[in-house]
């Protein structure tokens, strides 16, 4: 028995293998399918805290569209930034916001995930095809300083996993 | 035997060959394109310029100021895109490099500090190759700590070629959610 026996098995080609299958294995599912992301800030409290880990699912989307309620994670110019937002407004529909009220449609949103809730007001939005409408669940500051606002189906990653 | 032993050493120069060339092709993208390479230096020498340290000088508030002078073009235009139109509509808020220096020199920077750096860098450069679009991400960061990330927004940054430096001719923020 040899001293690097404890290290690489009875059979080192084996273990070489295994570790290439498992180092394949987690290129694979970090790099496409589970992106790991760190939260930063308050838009999601507090469904979400600020330096929570997550990952966001692509494989969410592999056999179904996005639906209204998915928190999901929203590209930038690559894969080192995203924003996380919750989806109000599906493709066709119109959005408006009434002293803090989301009306999809005319009929108010049942929103259980937002807490604090400011008088936000915004003008009717038509959402184009494959555009949807997301917000943060904090809705406590003023709408200014709170990014929302119509995306596009490509820019949406994946769904946030839990 | 002689012959399987030329037969060897053939095989191995060839080997070697292939290893240099696969060094010098590894090299080669990894140096890219001697543009490319100094606008992204450009685009490093901004973020450090932008980016202020905890307990902050005058004398450094002025080198920073100093080292940002020599990265923008004179005639530079800046929109904030703070509008509910696209901001590709918006006409430009600040002009001329001596008032994005000034707008720089006034501004008061977070207590802890504020950190400010371009990830996702995408360089586009014209056929002339007289000027280039950088597409990407400023991620801003504040605190003494771990320096959480408070704020990332995409950019797209315009840099012409003037007297052989790469210098920002434009800035124009892109609608990641449009209102």
């Amino acid at each position: 028995m040899s001293l690097l026996t404890p290290i690489v098995g009875r059979n080192p080609r084996a273990t070489l293998l295994r570790i290439s299958f498992t180092i394949g294995l987690a290129v694979v599912v970090f790099g496409w399918i589970l992106v790991p992301l760190r939260l930063s800030g308050i838009s999601m409290l507090p469904t979400y805290e600020d330096g929570a880990l997550n990952f966001a699912n692509r494989a969410a989307y592999w056999t179904h569209e996005p639906v209204r309620g998915d928190v999901v994670a929203i590209r930038l110019a690559g894969p080192h930034a995203f924003y996380v937002k919750r989806i109000v407004g599906m493709p066709g529909e119109r959005v408006e916001i009434v002293t803090g009220t989301v009306t999809v449609n005319g009929e108010v949103l049942i929103e259980p995930t937002v807490v604090r809730r400011a008088a936000w007001n915004m003008a009717p939005v038509d959402l184009a095809p494959g555009e949807f409408f997301v917000v943060g669940d904090n809705r406590s500051m003023k709408i200014e300083n709170h990014d929302l606002g119509r995306v596009s189906r490509r820019r949406i990653v994946g769904k946030l996993l839990f | 035997m002689i012959r399987l032993r030329r037969t060897s050493q053939r095989a191995y120069a060839a080997s070697a060959r292939l290893a240099l060339a696969g060094v010098l092709v590894t090299f080669a993208a990894a140096c890219g394109d001697s543009d490319e390479r100094a606008i992204k230096n450009q685009m490093s020498a901004i973020a450090e310029s932008l980016s202020v340290p905890e307990n902050d000088g005058e004398l450094g508030r002025i080198a920073r100021l100093a080292v940002l002078r020599n990265v923008l073009a004179p005639g530079i235009a800046v929109s904030t895109g703070a509008s509910p139109r696209p901001a590709a509509e918006v006409p430009p808020e600040l002009v001329g490099r001596d008032a994005v220096l000034a707008l720089v020199g006034r501004w008061v920077p977070p207590a802890g500090g504020v950190t400010i750096e371009f990830v996702d860098m995408q360089v586009t450069l014209d056929a002339t190759r007289a000027t280039a679009q950088v597409y990407c991400t400023a991620r801003i960061s504040s605190g003494p700590d771990e320096r959480p990330v408070v704020d990332a927004r995409e950019l797209t940054i315009g840099f012409s070629r003037i007297d052989g430096s790469w210098l920002i001719a434009s800035v124009r923020p892109e609608d990641t959610l449009v209102r």
